[in-house]
């Protein structure tokens, strides 16, 4: 097992032709993803790497049915265009690589998603990788294999570099990976740090998860808030917060709105405050990610 | 990009929203406002009040020559004085709290808010019901609830078509003639102006004046778009920062000071920019007086080709040839050349540097840095 991606993932990739996704592509299927089709508007009848494209993401669907995951290469005026044609084809696991999506567009989606009861990963993502099986996206690059073994241990990060950097650290430490997914530092994210604990929950093959958070946002703050009620949930979690040091630095006061909606919930300081008072393992310094799961499993 | 007051003010009259009047006769009384962003203006004296035409004028003049804590207004907004009966704060922001717009209301607006409570309420669809619903439970009744409601619903659809990440309205005036913005504060997001067609003069917002190396540094992305390698944040410390990537270069940042180290600047390049702009970044970071020591660290990179950026910051090292001590930890495409490189560099100038790759844990790299700061600095004394 493993979420997400896996050895049924047959992908779409939206936006193919671009300079991009022309790059990637060929990393995903030399890793084993079935990379099945790609669109572009108005590119249909092109391949790419072997890959044939189409105009529309109905027609690929019709001539690859088996198509269950969208990779959206698009930019971002055209992104949320892109996973609504997703959706309308019954694709229903979605990773948005896709930076700087107003997030107007981003919350419009979101009830789309929950009508078609779907998985959106990112935007602002590189990708979800399950090792030995296959990846989703730049992830890990075209030397995937280096960083992430396969394993026990499930991953879920705000930051691309670091996911791979983190599989890094946990693979030194003699273990290997479930599934490594980049949800991305969006204010809207389509996956947040509970969504993806309760993916790794179902997930036979994981036994820890490792949490990459950040300074901003709530998203860390509400697995404090998930533990806290779910004490049936026993998968131990690793959790580190970057940018501490931002809390010593000039910010620019955001109105009183600012005050109200975000507070202190937003800094680094505060997310680790609440995760440790849930449980969840926190480290100072990223490293120490890897003896930390040695000493809780 | 955050907007002055009489640009909010605009753009909300353009969504129906009643604002003071520019045009006022003779001998009214008027409010004379120097257009800076600061939420304390009345404190400072840049909101002030004029009982005709002359007086509102040479207070504006007064204004435009003046300097609020650092900020010098190129407008004076001139309104006329309105007269009300209750205050009202509203705003709009996204909260990660709901994954939707979130709007903050107290019946108790105007200044001091900070110190009163506001409540904030997740705005899950933009219908008008959902302002009543709120208003109702602030005890607000009858004509009001309607009226206010529906203004309620302009400024949130202000703040939805006009892509704002905030929107601030402090007060919302109750007149005998309806409801008045007073005073806005909004903040439009970049990342939607392909559907905009703004045409706002450039600005900063910064809490203090840009230093020299932040000015060079800002040049390197302006000279050239590809990748980034422009900013950079001076800071107190000794220790130079050159950090790869926008995750790493935080972890690495909280990681030297865990180690006991004081980082002399933020900064962080990537998206694989040419060795010239690395170079150029060097030059600023290794130009701060009194370092003492230098840290490169980066993840493996997936996308940045490690030989060009690095030929970049040897080339600044043989310029400056840094007596301190440098440790550099990085991997990724053409990271043997790079390696290489540096080894030769190293071995030229007698440099005291350590180098690692990605066998060596990011973070764990502070440590050996802050070991041979300690025995540079011991050695110095």
């Amino acid at each position: 097992m493993s979420i997400f991606a896996d050895k049924d993932t047959k992908l779409l990739v939206q936006g193919i032709t671009g300079r991009a996704a022309r790059e990637k592509t060929p990393h995903m299927i030399e890793y084993g993803t079935d990379v099945v089709a790609g669109v572009t508007p108005g590119k249909g009848g092109q391949e790419v790497h072997g890959v044939p494209v189409y105009d529309t993401v109905r027609e690929a669907k019709k001539q690859h049915p088996e198509i269950n995951t969208s990779l959206i290469y698009v930019p971002h005026f055209a992104a949320k265009d892109a996973v609504l044609e997703a959706l309308n084809s019954g694709i229903q696991k979605i990773n948005v690589t896709t930076e700087r999506i107003p997030t107007r567009d981003m919350w419009e989606l979101q009830e789309k998603l929950d009508n078609h009861e779907a998985t959106l990963i990112g935007p602002t993502s590189v990708g979800v990788i399950s090792p030995g099986k296959s990846k989703i996206g730049p992830i890990g690059g075209n030397r995937a294999e280096d960083a992430y073994t396969e394993g026990g241990i499930g991953i879920v990060s705000k930051s691309g570099g670091m996911t791979t950097e983190t599989a890094q650290v946990v693979q030194k430490a003699g273990f290997g990976i479930s599934t490594a997914m980049d949800i991305g530092g969006d204010k809207i994210a389509g996956t947040t740090f509970v969504e993806a604990l309760k993916m790794f929950e179902d997930d036979p093959q994981t036994d820890a998860v490792v949490m990459f958070g950040e300074l901003g946002g709530t998203y860390e703050n509400q697995v404090a808030d998930f533990l806290d009620s779910n004490p049936d949930f026993d998968m131990p979690v690793v959790a580190f917060i970057t940018g501490k040091f931002t809390e010593d630095m000039p910010s620019q006061q955001y109105g009183h709105a600012g005050a109200v909606i975000r507070g202190d919930k937003n800094k680094p300081s505060y997310k680790e405050k609440v995760l440790n008072e849930s449980g969840v393992h926190v480290v100072d310094v990223h490293h120490e990610i890897g003896k930390k799961i040695a000493e809780v499993l | 990009m955050r907007l002055y007051e009489h640009e909010a003010k605009d753009l909300l009259s353009q969504h129906g929203l009643d604002i003071p009047s520019q045009n006022i006769d003779g001998d009214e009384e008027r409010i004379v406002k120097a257009q800076i962003m600061a939420n304390n203006r009345k404190d400072i004296g840049a909101v002030r009040f004029a009982d005709n035409l002359e007086e509102a004028g040479d207070i504006k003049q007064d204004m435009l020559d003046s300097s609020f804590e650092g900020a010098e207004p190129d407008e004076v907004l001139i309104e006329e004085k309105i007269d009300f009966t209750e205050e009202y704060y509203v705003s709009f922001m996204y909260d990660t709290d709901s994954r939707t717009p979130s709007m903050v209301f107290s019946r108790e607006g105007g200044s001091g808010i900070e110190g009163r409570n506001a409540e904030k309420f997740p705005i899950e669809e933009n219908s008008q019901f959902r302002f009543r619903q709120i208003l109702k439970q602030q005890g607000i009744e009858g004509d009001d609830l309607v009226r206010l409601g529906s203004v309620l619903q302009s400024l949130f659809e202000a703040f939805l078509e006009e892509d704002a990440r905030l929107l601030e309205v402090n007060p919302l005036a109750e007149t005998e003639d309806g409801y008045v913005v007073l005073d806005a504060m909004m903040d439009l997001e970049d990342d939607a102006s392909f559907r905009h067609d703004w045409n706002f003069s450039d600005r900063t917002v910064m809490k203090r004046e840009k230093t020299d190396r932040e000015v060079r540094a800002e040049k390197i992305d302006e000279d050239d778009h590809r990748g980034v390698a422009g900013k950079y944040t001076e800071l107190d410390g000794d220790i130079g920062m050159m950090l790869a990537g926008g995750g790493a270069s935080l972890t690495n940042m909280d990681a030297l000071i865990e180690y006991g180290g004081s980082p002399a600047n933020y900064t962080e390049y990537g998206g694989n920019p040419p060795g010239e702009k690395v170079y150029r970044l060097s030059k600023v970071i290794m130009s701060k007086p009194g370092l003492n020591g230098l840290w490169h660290v980066g993840g493996t990179a997936n996308n940045t080709d490690v030989e060009r950026t690095m030929d970049g910051f040897i080339k600044a090292l043989r310029e400056e040839k840094p007596d301190y001590p440098i440790v550099i930890r990085r991997d990724g495409p053409h990271a043997d050349e790079a390696f290489e490189n540096l080894r030769k560099v190293r071995e030229e100038l007698d440099l005291n540097m350590k180098l690692f790759r990605n066998d060596k844990p990011m973070t764990e790299s502070a440590e050996d840095l802050m070991e041979m700061v300690r025995e540079y600095k011991g050695e110095d004394e």
